[in-house]
């Protein structure tokens, strides 16, 4: 059976070197998926939504004055 | 030892199957972190400065700059990476670097805070005590610090339980303050009408020009938007992803501090006195009035629990080598008696709040400017988590003995321009600072140094990591905190 993504291997009972090779492992698992859209990854509208949200906010700022 | 422990704990990323915050979650804790008496001070600040009108416009439009780019330069890589927020710091001030701001931006801030809002807690109390015994409230009797003392114990409790508790505690009390929020809204309205709310004049005006007066009073909001830095990239990482991470902040933080901050505007205004623990007793009757100043001394405690947390999982990473064999609740233990003793050694913290919370500012905008520009920029949001955990220099983010000099030094040309653009201390300000604010403009100039420096003296040299994201060949074990 294969073991779901990002889920800690071992049980509540690790060494501190199971701890560090398990934190190495999910380390190298965020690795392996760095280039690929993750779920919940803000996209490029979202960005422009809090430029836009940025850039009329200051504006209102300076227009209110 | 238990991975899922330690890694909420600060010395492992958080895989997003183990994190606990979903998007209302997140949203509750936020509001739980933002909504205490220090809204209501923010709030009262500004009748100081500008009527109820331009205070509320300002509390909006401070709120959405301050608490986007703060999102923006912290919370979006916590969800992602589910990393400890100063171990994430390590990728741009390098590992002494990030322990050097970590010293400066949490420990020292956080025990100010929890002195600030303890009291905070311990007038709300008095209060409450006052309005069922009919007697005058005493803000500065011996027994509030007594009583401030039980509220730093509280929250220690809390936080020794670790995040489910915390979670547990904002879910029940986040809600029920935002419908507090909303009945005294209620109250103002129950003898105005909102024409006469929003016609209430300022208390006093500083300055001759409305345009700086209103400036004032946006750089005030920007400053408690940016205010949030230290603690919620800590608390972002408990969320599932980016998205969960970044958008509550501003329903949580944003709308949340602007409902607090209107309700101490409106109330110094309105009522002559911007807390509420002073005029519920007026204006609500007893027992409802005792019922929501308890609720409003709690609204502290979840503030309390929420930034104590986050500076005890930052402590506990930052200084592993000191801390590795202090257990979590021994470590909560030992950094709550800091501000027992800080409240006793500097009995004016308190009153200094204000001073306090824009200073903080000239830090925190300058930190914001400079990760938005690393993590967006030169990194095109990719870090090497491996090497975020290697002590040494085998780490690609050791820099230069351990310092990234051109983010301490953009750090401090940021805090410079900004004490030159705006004394928070008495309000002077340059010509340009109404065009400009001044923790806008200390980002900006933060980020802009920060990046020639790296661009003409890190990168050329092979620090920091910035050609690719190698593979580390260290070996797992001693050298890895």
């Amino acid at each position: 059976m294969m073991k779901p993504k990002n889920v800690p291997a071992a049980g509540p009972d690790m060494s501190l070197q199971e701890f560090e090779a398990e934190r190495d492992r999910v380390c190298g698992d965020f690795a392996d998926h760095e280039l690929a859209k993750q779920p919940g990854q803000l996209g490029r509208s979202e960005y422009v939504l809090v430029g836009i949200l940025l850039a009329v906010s200051f504006a209102l700022v300076l227009l209110l004055q | 030892m238990d991975y899922t422990v330690e890694a909420e704990r600060g010395r492992a990323p958080l895989p997003p199957s183990k994190r606990l915050w979903g998007f209302w979650e997140y949203t509750w804790a936020n509001a739980a972190l933002a909504i205490a008496t220090w809204g209501f001070l923010i709030g009262g600040s500004l009748a100081l400065v500008v009527d109820v009108k331009n205070g509320l416009l300002a509390i909006v439009l401070g709120n959405v700059l301050g608490v986007l780019l703060v999102g923006l330069a912290v919370s979006i890589s916590a969800g992602k990476y589910g990393t400890e927020q100063y171990t994430f710091l390590r990728s741009v001030f390098g590992h002494n670097g990030s322990r050097l701001i970590y010293t400066i931006a949490m420990i020292l801030l956080t025990v100010g805070w929890l002195v600030v809002l303890g009291t905070m807690f311990g007038r709300s109390i008095d209060s409450a005590i006052s309005v069922i015994g009919d007697t005058e409230p005493d803000p500065n009797a011996g027994y509030i610090y007594l009583i401030t003392i039980v509220a730093i114990a509280l929250t220690a409790f809390i936080v020794a339980k670790g995040p489910t508790s915390i979670k547990v505690f904002n879910t029940i009390v986040a809600p029920a303050l935002i419908l507090v929020m909303g009945f005294m809204i209620w109250l103002f309205l129950s003898d105005s009408s909102l024409a006469e709310v929003l016609a209430l004049e300022a208390l006093s005006k500083p300055f001759d020009s409305d345009a700086v007066n209103f400036m004032i009073a946006v750089e005030i909001n920007i400053a408690a938007g940016f205010s949030w830095w230290p603690y919620i990239g800590n608390l972002s990482r408990i969320t599932k992803n980016e998205r969960t991470a970044f958008w509550p902040n501003l329903i949580g933080i944003g709308f949340a501090a602007s409902l607090g901050e209107a309700v101490g505007l409106i109330g110094a205004i309105k009522y002559g006195n911007a807390d509420p623990t002073q005029w519920m007793a007026e204006t609500g009757g007893v027992w409802l009035s005792v019922i929501v100043l308890v609720f409003i001394a709690f609204a502290n405690i979840t503030s309390m629990a929420n930034i104590l947390y986050t500076a005890i999982v930052g402590l506990r990473q930052m200084f592993s080598s000191w801390f590795s064999k202090v257990s979590w609740e021994w470590l909560v233990v030992g950094f709550c008696i800091v501000p027992v003793i800080v409240m006793f050694a500097v009995p004016g913290l308190y009153d200094g709040f204000m001073t306090f919370l824009v200073w903080t500012a000239a830090i925190y905008s300058a930190l914001t400017g400079i990760m938005i520009v690393d993590y967006y920029w030169l990194r095109r949001q990719h870090v090497d988590l491996k090497n975020l955990f290697i002590e040494g220099k085998t780490s690609i983010y050791y820099f230069t003995g351990g310092f990234n000099f051109g983010a301490l030094a953009a750090t401090l040309a940021g805090i410079v321009i900004f004490t030159i653009t705006f004394n928070p201390l008495t309000f002077e300000h340059t010509a340009y600072f109404r065009y400009t604010t001044a923790s806008l403009l200390a980002a900006v100039v933060a980020g802009a140094i920060y990046w020639i420096f790296s661009v003409l003296f890190v990168i050329p040299r092979g620090l920091g990591g910035y050609h690719a994201t190698p593979k580390t060949n260290a070996p797992l074990g001693a050298e890895i905190s």
